[in-house]
């Protein structure tokens, strides 16, 4: 009995090995979600028509609302001149695109329907996870590294992720090419390819997609550009380092630029929002300690107020009156200032923020299409073990997520020591690559917090639990391979 | 028990005595529809306001009036249950092509009124007056002592010969040297002709006494002298020193403000309500106003009225109580916004339209309270002679726009004593309103608050804000034990914080020592 499982096992993994065992789970436990009818996907929050009007898609006019409840599956495609300028530049616009092509060209040439959005992510998606999964077990068969594939299909898979698919957000974009800069440095420090330049290639081309693929990327280019640091220590290299040197240049720039590209509105919003859904929060009366800062105490009222109020407001925060009695006042240097003076109250908020961290799946928006026998704004539950444990376990402490940065990046800099002093370069890869997670797992909340409060904070930390992921993942697979501190072991390491 | 019975019986007669004595300014009994069709929004002019002056204006006479563009009408539309029909030209290049209108109109036998110009030949022959249209003028309107020139206009319809059986309100003149002069407003009978309707100044002065006079709905009313634009958020210090120089002049005012429905809990809210108290205590009254209407997502009217629930109770929790609603123009055509604030009161401020306007469920269909006040900017009136004798014929409110700064309230205070009116008191003129909500039922009469049946006495707040609203801290009785152990425990851990390296370095010498070669 016994031989029989090994030998059939060895007969299996002579024919499947594990990347191709995962991308397969992947792909039938996400596409059973999102493309056997009745579909699944997120529900529109009000912010899709930031992406879909420059885009030459709008909404079909129904009886029912289209907010929130369910998702839409139907929209238009605008037939003539779309006056809609493109309202802010995205990277987005790159896979709706993708989407509308395949839309007019399969199916309507008037109607868009969703699971192409769906499909084009879906497909991207499936490529990155191969190349994950190839980079942290290639080249081996053994029965523990078929585990380690079934562990990124737990996580990958989850359906808190892959329902972003059918939805106009822009998170699945940045979900896509995370996998795809993660599998690219991991192929690189292990030597998985006998070339290296695809996949430095691949690495700058989805970091600068993933920068500009929403306003709020822009400090990311830094994180980036310290994960670009390990590629120059590559060896028989130096024709290219120059190259590589360019590269993290353009990242940069890149996050210069889609910063520029915040139009005043935005920065107006942000502002407003800064101070409505931070500074007046988690704290007991906000009147006497935005007083002590030099702005009218009477602002205190607008806690919780948005900058785009939903139903009515007592005073329009776009007025000019906020505009000049308040948010002259309370800049980027004002919001500084009142956090230092407020430190209890600045980590409170980075506990909000910690908190929302495992709040991946939007709770606020239905996940089921109109019709399926569902009750509005209900969530899917189908293959989320992985998001729900993390989101019933995972501290909401700001300070543990610290712990945890500086404990991975500890655990790697040994890594990066011995390496650096024999020689090798996989250990000075993987230690940048973790160390720029783990700055967007440190950072993040706290742009996220002085850049607009605890507005739409959970899609603001978005990146934050992929971050966490891949280090458990890259974790996981040294253990697995014995290749934590001693990467000489490593057989893929030529 | 018989003197009781005689006491009742007293009380019944004197009653209905009072109410034989002192009849009503407006019959509201009596039908009080109208119906205002236009033929266009005009836009570009932003010729709108025009139309939401009009209608505010009608409510203010105790009007309810159904507005129709042109291409809305529909034949029959324009039956008796109207008491009157009103057509508005407000873009003499559209002007009214509806034949099914103009046909009803004809037939129509109540109240007629013509605003603008394109008058047909039916309605030339039923004001019995001889017309002409005269090109490229700039006209100087003139009614008794008052003088107001005109914006050029390109071209006006004036009437040029009238009947003895008709009378005209107010007079226009051309500038030429051979001085022409026309009627302005011009009555005959049911008839009534307006060459033009502005939404300021003289002109709205003489146009909304013209159209009192036509419907017989002219009254003498003293302005109500209205700051506007208080939020929770106005500077606050310069609301009270308002509130205190109108009161030291014996000024008569109101307020028009807007509150919260969340954090009433704060100090920032008790500091508004407490300058509201005062300005209660100094004779102003106050109107709760609408707020913005951000989307018009609230399709069933639910959070609005929930909102103006708990704005009432919470202002009332801290002695603030308004007499009235006040809210733009618009919220009195959406049948959403007023069912669900205006409704609740039975005194209204109409102010006019900002410039954005956001409905909730358009119908048109204005309705009337049981004494509306028109808003007109006083600034408007900047160029009208006025004295003390100065009328208006409808409850008008003069509204200055709250400042901010010092130099601004100086500003503002010299421009209400340059007004110079008699203004409308509250008291002295027995203003008696009432609020009603599920929850709460506010009366103001003659000058006295009746809160749920009880009368209120307001108190007065500390004349100084800041020291009346303290950080409120309370200090525990044993928070100071508490910081001292923290201290003690903080220097004890860092003292062996200290001795353990200290071990640590001498330890690991003694290690290292037991290696090296002697």
């Amino acid at each position: 009995m016994k031989k029989f499982l090994k030998t059939s096992f060895v007969n299996f993994s002579r024919w499947v090995s594990p990347a191709l065992l995962g991308t397969i789970l992947v792909a039938l436990i996400s596409g059973y979600i999102l493309f056997v009818p009745p579909i699944h996907g997120l529900a529109d929050n009000g912010d899709f028509y930031r992406s879909i009007l420059s885009n030459g898609i709008y909404r079909l006019p129904t009886s029912y609302s289209q907010y929130s409840d369910y998702v839409i599956t139907k929209f238009g495609i605008m037939q003539y001149f779309n006056e809609n300028n493109v309202s802010v530049l995205s990277s987005q616009t790159l896979f709706i695109q993708i989407a509308l092509f395949l839309n007019k060209l399969f199916y309507s040439k008037t109607i868009f329907t969703i699971q192409f959005m769906g499909l084009v992510y879906y497909l991207f998606y499936l490529g990155g996870i191969y190349l994950l999964i190839n980079a942290l077990v290639h080249p081996f068969r053994k029965l523990k590294h078929y585990f380690l594939a079934l562990l990124i299909v737990l996580i990958f898979a989850d359906s808190a992720y892959t329902l972003y698919f059918n939805s106009f957000f822009a998170e699945p974009g940045m979900l896509v090419l995370m996998v795809y800069i993660c599998a690219a440095i991991i192929s690189l420090a292990r030597n998985v390819y006998s070339k290296r330049w695809p996949m430095i290639t691949l690495f700058f081309v989805s970091t600068v997609l993933l920068i500009t693929n929403k306003q709020q990327n822009a400090p990311l280019a830094l994180s980036f550009g310290v994960v670009a640091i390990g590629i120059m220590f590559l060896p028989h290299f130096k024709a290219r380092r120059m190259a590589t040197a360019l590269g993290i240049l353009i990242v940069l720039f890149s996050g210069i630029g889609i910063y520029k590209s915040i139009g005043s509105e935005i920065v107006g919003a942000n502002t407003f929002q800064t101070f409505s859904h931070g500074t007046l929060l988690e704290t007991g009366d906000p009147t006497k300690k935005i007083e002590r800062g030099g702005v009218d105490g009477q602002f205190a009222l607008m806690r919780n107020e948005n900058y785009y109020s939903k139903d009515y407001a007592t005073l329009d925060p776009s007025s000019p009156y906020v505009e000049k009695h308040l948010m002259k006042k309370t800049g980027f240097g004002w919001i500084m200032r009142y956090y230092l003076a407020n430190l209890k109250q600045f980590n409170n908020l980075l506990d909000l923020a910690a908190k929302d961290i495992a709040a991946v799946q939007p709770r606020a928006v239905g996940d089921f299409v109109r019709g399926s026998h569902h009750k509005p704004g209900e969530q899917v539950k189908y293959f989320t073990l992985y998001s729900s444990l993390v989101g019933a376990f995972f501290p909401g402490k700001y300070a543990f997520d610290c712990l945890l940065a500086v404990g991975f990046i500890a655990v790697y800099s040994v890594g990066l020591y011995l390496d650096f002093k024999s020689n090798r370069y996989m250990g000075i890869l993987r230690f940048f690559l973790i160390f720029g997670l783990m700055t967007i797992v440190v950072f993040v909340p706290i742009v996220s917090i002085i850049g607009d409060g605890d507005a739409d904070l959970a899609k603001h930390l978005f990146l934050i639990p992929i971050s966490l992921n891949m280090s458990l993942l890259i974790f996981v697979s040294d253990l697995i391979n014995h290749t934590l501190w001693n990467t000489k072991g490593d057989k893929a390491d030529v | 028990m018989f003197k009781r019975k005689v006491s009742l019986v007293f009380l019944i007669i004197a009653s209905i005595m009072l109410l034989f004595t002192f009849p009503q300014k407006v019959d509201a009994a009596s039908n009080n529809r109208v119906l205002l069709v236009y033929d266009s929004q005009n836009d570009v002019k932003n010729d709108k306001v025009n139309i939401d002056a009009l209608q505010r204006s009608l409510t203010s006479m105790n009007l309810q009036v159904k507005t129709l563009q042109q291409s809305d009408y529909k034949k029959g539309m324009l039956n008796n249950k109207y008491l009157g029909v009103i057509t508005m030209v407000n873009w003499r290049q559209v002007g009214l092509t509806n034949q099914a209108f103009i046909q009803d109109r004809d037939s129509f036998s109540g109240i007629k009124l013509h605003i603008g110009e394109e008058l047909t030949q039916t309605e030339i022959s039923q004001l019995k007056v001889q017309v002409k249209k005269i090109y490229q003028q700039q006209l100087i309107l003139t009614e008794g002592h008052d003088q107001e020139t005109l914006p050029f206009k390109q071209s006006i319809t004036v009437i040029t010969k009238t009947e003895d059986s008709g009378h005209q309100i107010g007079v226009l003149s051309s500038q030429q040297a051979n001085q022409k002069k026309y009627p302005f407003g011009y009555i005959n009978g049911k008839q009534g002709y307006l060459p033009f309707f502005s939404n300021e100044g003289l002109s709205l002065m003489v146009q909304t006494k013209m159209i009192a006079q036509l419907f017989s709905r002219a009254g003498k009313y003293q302005p109500l002298l209205t700051i506007t634009n208080v939020t929770p958020y106005t500077n606050l210090a310069t609301l009270d020193k308002l509130s205190l120089f109108c009161y030291k002049n014996e000024i008569p005012f109101a307020i028009s403000m807007t509150s919260v429905s969340e954090n009433t809990e704060m100090k920032a809210f008790s500091r508004f309500t407490a300058v509201l108290r005062n300005v209660e205590n100094r004779g102003g009254i106050i109107f709760l106003q609408t707020p913005t209407v951000s989307s018009g997502i609230d399709s069933d009217g639910q959070i609005i009225n929930k909102n103006f629930l708990t704005y009432i109770v919470s202002l009332a929790r801290q002695q603030v109580f308004p007499v009235g609603i006040s809210s733009e123009g618009f919220w009195n055509q959406d049948k959403v916004l007023r069912e669900n604030s205006l409704k609740f009161a039975d005194h209204w401020l109409l102010l006019p339209n900002e410039e954005k306007v956001t409905y909730v469920d358009e119908d048109n269909n204005a309705k009337s309270s049981q004494e509306t006040f028109f808003g007109m900017s006083a600034s408007s009136l900047n160029n009208v002679k006025k004295n003390d004798e100065t009328f208006f014929t409808i409850p008008t409110a003069l509204t200055i726009s709250m400042p901010y700064s010092q130099k601004q309230l100086e500003h503002v205070q010299s421009e209400i004593k340059s007004l110079n009116l008699t203004w409308f008191d509250p008291v002295d003129d027995d203003l008696r309103t009432s609020l009603n909500t599920e929850t709460t039922a506010l009366q103001y009469k003659h000058g006295q608050y009746i809160v749920n049946g009880k009368i209120e006495d307001i108190h007065p707040a500390s004349s100084d804000l800041n020291k009346q609203f303290s950080d409120g801290k309370s200090t525990a009785l044993f928070s100071g034990y508490f910081k001292i152990q923290g201290n003690i425990l903080a220097v004890f851990f860092v003292i062996i914080m200290i001795v353990l390296l200290i071990f640590i370095f001498i330890g690991q010498r003694i290690y290292w020592n037991r290696f090296r070669r002697k």
